[in-house]
């Protein structure tokens, strides 16, 4: 049998991800990928991957999984979650906090509860999961049924084969210093390409006020807040829609487009969250609170080029699962294990997907 | 053509927006902006997304600088129009029978014709695809005719069905898979009209023609792969 994980149960919404498919929205194909690309290749590097290999994108509540093979080292990061692992050679049940590496022998069963504090956990293995790449990625798109297994959110009995490898000697890691839930911070803004169809008094109305999230999926966030009224029309001639975007319906309530987002749109867009704050907006869920902060283009050009110095060196946040020693990155590249990360090929790649 | 109007709307999209009308003239200024800035940069642009009446452009700006895309957009225009894309022309086969088509027969009674007159007036016109969006591989083709003019339903069907062919709000679409629309369904296409693995969809500014067939014609071929589509002579003026 080849080496796979086998979802004994998919919990409520789980898909296979990646840093996603940009360059295709043209054919109405939205870029998917992870929601917070963050968490999801710190994921990767807790399992020991070098590159943003495909993972498990959990939202809400996790599945049950079974490995057959006979070892897999895992990784998951995002939302706070407790990993439960039965082993299956004895009785022991483990409790693993997501943020640290484990290890899965054959038979070994593991379940993810409810998944607090972001809108996902990522969990990926080490070698990744074998996905057929569709325009280069495996990211799963339900709507379009693209990519993934079988172009779906997975469902009881899937049977995700992975990449063998062998057991490693390496030691775990957790991560340290860095954190991947919703952190309550307003979300930095830049105007939206039909700002200009909303008189001033209600631009200081939308940036003034707190809204809740409502709803969420990997199509765009539903707020609730005090409505804001549209200068003309709420009709516009439909126009593409960037990641981000904010666009706010004839009710007068914004809609935040995310990775699944559909292509192009009819509602106006008052603003758009800037990249740097992507994955920020990617953690929130049902009952999450925010606000919106307008910035200038060059401090969103800068936050992005912070963002993106950050994510190359993510392996930074990285530490010895064991207590009380420390190392530092220059011994974790020498031991190889996560070299890949500052190879130029994909530090491209992953620009192109935050 | 007045100028566009260019704005950044994030750190890695700029928008050119033409004049607010859906009209193969200003959409044909999208298209054709949209293969140049294609082949205008090497690296650094993410995606070129043209629609109706304006063209996003995501780039990465660390590596390409936002003004220099507004620059070569305004020298494009400074320099006049000359080559467009080359456009093809596709055959689409569509069975017009209330049996593949949930509206058809309500369509036919707003203006007391038939199937068959619906079928002639929706298949006489050759569209131009103004853009793809809201599915993958989904064209926004227009515009049809007056009596066919209809505004969405009311509320959306949970479902239609692959290769279904709907009209609303001036446009004609088909559906590259089954999803939940709001729609009028008048037909059903029965090839495969958006494979990737074939390389072979429509594309933007790309122009259609709907060519009636039999029931017993849409059984015979369904998912077959839809025919090469020939080079679709443009009636619209170069500009100089």
């Amino acid at each position: 049998m080849k080496p796979s994980l086998h979802i004994d149960s998919p919990g409520v919404f789980t898909t296979i991800q990646d840093l996603g498919r940009p360059g295709y929205q043209h054919l109405g194909i939205p870029p998917s990928g992870a929601l917070d690309p963050v968490a999801f290749l710190m994921a990767n590097l807790l399992a020991g991957n070098a590159e943003a290999a495909p993972a498990l994108e959990i939202s809400c509540f996790g599945p049950e999984i079974s490995l057959e093979a006979d070892f897999a080292r895992m990784g998951a990061a995002g939302g706070d979650a407790i990993i439960e692992v039965s082993r299956c050679a004895s009785t022991q049940i483990d409790h693993i906090p997501v943020g640290e590496s484990f290890y899965l022998r054959r038979g070994d069963q593991l379940k993810i509860r409810a998944v607090r504090g972001s809108a996902v956990l990522y969990l990926a293995v080490c070698g990744g999961i074998v996905a057929p790449p569709i325009l280069g990625s495996a990211a799963t798109y339900c709507r379009g049924r693209l990519g993934g297994h079988q172009g779906r959110a997975l469902v009881a009995g899937d049977c995700l084969p992975i990449n063998l490898h062998a057991e490693d000697k390496k030691s775990g890691l957790r991560i340290s210093g860095k954190k991947l839930v919703d952190q309550g911070v307003p979300i930095r803004t830049v105007l939206g390409g039909q700002s200009g169809s909303f008189l001033s008094s209600a631009l200081d109305n939308f940036f003034g006020q707190e809204y809740t999230v409502i709803r969420n999926d990997r199509m765009g966030l539903r707020l609730s807040g005090q409505a804001i009224k549209h200068q003309h029309s709420h009709d516009i001639i439909s126009d593409a829609i960037p990641n981000g975007s904010i666009q706010v319906t004839g009710d007068g309530q914004p809609i935040v487009l995310l990775a699944d987002r559909q292509t192009t749109g009819g509602y106006p867009k008052i603003a758009t969250v800037i990249s740097a704050d992507l994955p920020a907006i990617g953690r929130l869920s049902v009952g999450s609170t925010l606000s919106f902060q307008l910035v200038s283009q060059k401090t969103a050009l800068e936050a992005r080029r912070a963002h993106v110095a950050e994510f190359a060196k993510l392996h930074e946040f990285l530490v010895p699962l064991r207590r009380g020693t420390t190392l530092n990155s220059g011994a974790l590249m020498a031991e190889n294990l996560i070299s890949g990360v500052c190879n130029g090929q994909l530090a491209e790649n992953m620009q192109c997907a935050l | 053509m007045p100028k566009p109007r260019i704005c950044f709307v994030s750190d890695t999209s700029l928008l050119v927006e033409f004049e607010n009308l859906i009209d193969p003239a200003v959409n044909e200024q999208v298209t054709g902006l949209a293969t140049a800035v294609r082949s205008g940069f090497n690296i650094g642009i993410t995606d070129i997304v043209p629609t109706f009446r304006s063209l996003l452009i995501e780039f990465e700006p660390l590596v390409v600088d936002g003004d220099d895309i507004i620059d070569f957009v305004n020298k494009f225009f400074g320099a006049g129009v000359t080559e467009y894309q080359t456009k093809m022309l596709w055959r689409i086969p569509v069975c017009y029978d209330p049996s593949v088509a949930c509206d058809l027969a309500r369509v036919a009674h707003t203006f007391r014709g038939d199937a068959t007159t619906v079928a002639n007036i929706h298949s006489s016109i050759i569209y131009r695809v103004f853009m793809l969006g809201f599915l993958p591989g989904q064209p926004y083709l227009g515009k049809v005719c007056p009596e066919l003019s209809l505004p969405r339903l009311a509320s959306p069907r949970p479902f239609v069905d692959a290769g279904s062919v709907g009209i609303a709000n001036g446009m004609t679409t088909i559906f590259p898979v089954g999803t939940p629309s709001g729609w009028h369904i008048i037909g059903r296409c029965p090839s495969k009209f958006f494979d990737l693995l074939s390389d072979r969809f429509l594309r933007s500014g790309d122009h259609v023609q709907f060519v009636p067939i039999s029931l017993s014609k849409y059984y015979a071929s369904m998912d077959e792969l839809l025919a090469a589509p020939s080079v679709y002579q443009s009636d619209i003026p170069r500009a100089a």
